[in-house]
């Protein structure tokens, strides 16, 4: 009983102490000084008011918007297609290997080797400064995220599935889009969700390539602190977090939906024609 | 051609190799239209690998495949209109099991009122009325219920030749041979051509018109199953359905009686039947286990030492070591009135025509 008490409080705390910084920059987001102060004297909205109504804030959080969704779309792509290639390419096995490393590397490799690199490439092609010359960065960056679930899918459902559409006489594309595709659909949202927040969330590749011309969201965040502390970062920060929670609510609710959706079907309240 | 329902099928010299591996050396078959014919051998002696060149899955490196009267040469899996049954069943897991029926009647583009009519048909086939299953996802079934979704996935579209590799394998036992007793139904009603592959002979001699016996990428032999059980062409055949004695010979001394050679060298008369030996050839004799029978002392072929005694019910198997190897037999519970215990002195007995020349294996 004892022990079930203490490991109950070791999980609160532990949850406490990895939320907590989310928390108070919420908390401060929601306060009504001109300065950060926790706990706030009052609650006020002002800071979002200010965030949202300011044009500098409001390009940053378009250009970063923009940015990472073009990232993402060819990250979920370029890892859907490189997943394909691995899963059923019919690659030798040193091949696969060298490819699946290839694939999530830039998971591993630290971003600032990244942000040097892409530096370097941009300058020797004349492109400096250019918001558009994150684009194929950030979609390098989130690439890894889509490979791995895609992968893990397909590895899952294996050619089986593949051979059995075609013994029932569909085309290989046919199958794609109504057997593989939809099966995998889910994995690569997931991953593209992954792949969005790490975009929106990343700094050093933006810091080196744009070097404060034109601002994303989190270097307008970093350049507003050289400012000081204001609770218009908190407020800017607790968008962010919000999207984050968004980002993960959608999925939930999706994956819920299709879990209730098969349920109903499988009781027959939905027509299975459809 | 064709008959009723079912095409013919030829493969003529196939071969196929992967890397240094030959999986298939050279392989012919004549399936006759509407028979249900079983490939049967152990794992990695070609049987899968035939079945998927048949379905257009692997692309042979040599020999071709006529099924009816067309080639299947440069024909994709999806022209080629055969129905395949998987052993894991294969099911597209986020399509109803109505929907994964109406597939392949989507795509040749029928009529929604008809997909519906033969739907409904396939499915009350295999006994799985679509008001009850229709709506049900693959996942809420049990492994017997999705086989039979697959079964009439597959024969919905009404092809001339089924195709199912090892479909009951992942099965237990009791639902195995219910399922055997369909697909037997099944092919009566039907009349389509099977080829059904297998590593369970029990399956095979249960259920085809005839089998073709599978070893290392070549068919050991080609017959029906009373053939291939009484009359296998080699030791391996032999050995692969039901069980079997081989006495390893030197040579036939004519009249029934060959020379069987122990471990030692040391040579025994024993009866067997010279029918359709070959000069030259090498051959051991077979003799099932049921074919042996316990003699009265001093009235048998073979005199050996029990070494086993296991009681089954309904037989006792008795494992006797004789000068020309251990023998195996399946022996009643009346044995002669000889004292069936380990230890005890037993002599066996059999008819010269039910110890059978078999071509002897090559080594290697």
């Amino acid at each position: 009983m004892l022990a079930r008490i203490s490991n109950r409080l070791l999980l609160v705390f532990l949850v406490a102490f990895l939320a907590a910084p989310t928390i108070a920059v919420v908390i401060v987001s929601f306060g009504n000084a001109s300065v950060i102060q926790l706990p706030p004297k009052g609650f006020s909205l002002q800071w979002y008011g200010k965030v949202l109504t300011d044009p500098a804030w409001l390009a940053a959080i378009g250009r970063i918007l923009m940015v990472s969704l073009l990232a993402v779309i060819l990250a979920g792509t370029a890892g859907t297609m490189l997943a394909f290639a691995i899963a059923r390419g019919g690659l030798s096995a040193t091949t696969r290997k060298v490819f699946q490393v290839a694939a999530i590397f830039p998971l591993a490799i630290p971003p600032v080797v990244i942000a040097l690199g892409g530096y370097t490439m941009w300058s020797r092609l004349g492109i400096t400064n250019s918001i558009w010359s994150l684009v194929p960065l950030y979609a390098a960056l989130g690439c890894p995220f889509v490979f791995l679930s895609a992968l893990g899918v397909l590895e899952k459902v294996g050619t089986d599935l593949d051979q059995a559409s075609a013994s029932l006489g569909a085309t290989r594309s046919y199958t794609l889009r109504r057997v593989t595709l939809p099966l995998i659909l889910p994995a690569v949202l997931t991953g593209c969700g992954f792949a969005l927040l790490t975009c929106m969330e990343e700094i050093v590749i933006a810091l080196f390539l744009l070097g404060g011309h034109s601002e994303t969201l989190p270097l307008k965040i970093y350049a507003s602190l050289n400012f000081g502390v204001a609770p218009d970062i908190a407020a800017v920060t607790t968008l962010q977090i919000g999207l984050a929670v968004a980002v993960a609510i959608a999925g939930a609710v999706w994956s819920w939906l299709r879990q209730r959706r098969r349920q109903l079907v499988s009781h027959g309240e939905i027509d299975h024609d459809e | 051609m064709s008959n009723g329902r079912g095409d013919s099928v030829r493969v003529e010299r196939i071969t196929k190799r992967y890397g240094s591996k030959t999986a298939l050396d050279d392989v012919s078959l004549d399936v006759a239209a509407g028979e249900f014919i079983s490939l049967l051998g152990p794992s990695g002696s070609g049987k899968t690998t035939t079945l998927m060149s048949i379905a257009g899955f692997v692309l042979c490196d040599s020999g071709s495949i006529v099924i009816g009267d067309r080639s299947m040469d440069g024909v994709p899996a999806e022209k080629r209109g055969l129905g395949f049954v998987f052993q894991s069943y294969a099911l597209f897991p986020h399509l109803s099991v109505a929907r994964n029926v109406s597939y392949p009647l989507e795509i040749r583009k029928l009529p929604r009122a008809q997909i519906k009519d033969k739907v409904r048909e396939a499915l009350d086939m295999v006994h799985l009325p679509e008001s009850e299953y229709g709506g049900r996802m693959p996942e809420s079934l049990s492994g017997g219920q999705r086989q039979r979704v697959a079964l009439a996935r597959a024969l919905v579209f009404e092809p001339r030749v089924l195709l199912m590799d090892e479909p009951l394998s992942a099965l237990d036992r009791r639902l195995r041979e219910t399922m055997l007793l369909e697909f037997r139904r099944l092919h009566r009603e039907l009349s389509t051509t099977i080829i059904y592959v297998t590593h369970d002979q029990s399956e095979a001699v249960s259920m085809s018109d005839r089998i073709a016996v599978f070893n290392n990428g070549t068919i050991q032999q080609v017959g029906t199953p009373y053939e291939i059980y009484n009359s296998p062409a080699n030791e391996f055949v032999a050995h692969f359905i039901g069980e079997a004695n081989i006495l390893p010979t030197s040579s036939y001394r004519g009249d029934g009686v060959w020379l069987a050679t122990g471990p030692g060298g040391e040579e025994v008369a024993v009866p067997g039947s010279g029918v359709d030996i070959v000069a030259g050839a090498q051959y051991s004799l077979m003799v099932r286990p049921e074919k042996l029978r316990v003699v009265p002392p001093g009235q048998g072929s073979l005199t050996g030492t029990i070494d086993d005694v296991v009681y089954a019910g309904d037989h006792r198997r008795i494992r006797v070591q004789t000068p020309v190897g251990m023998m195996f037999v399946k022996a009643d519970d009346t044995a002669a009135g000889a004292t069936v215990v380990r230890g005890a002195q037993l002599d066996l007995g059999w008819e010269v025509a039910d110890a059978i020349p078999v071509q002897r294996q090559r080594a290697g």
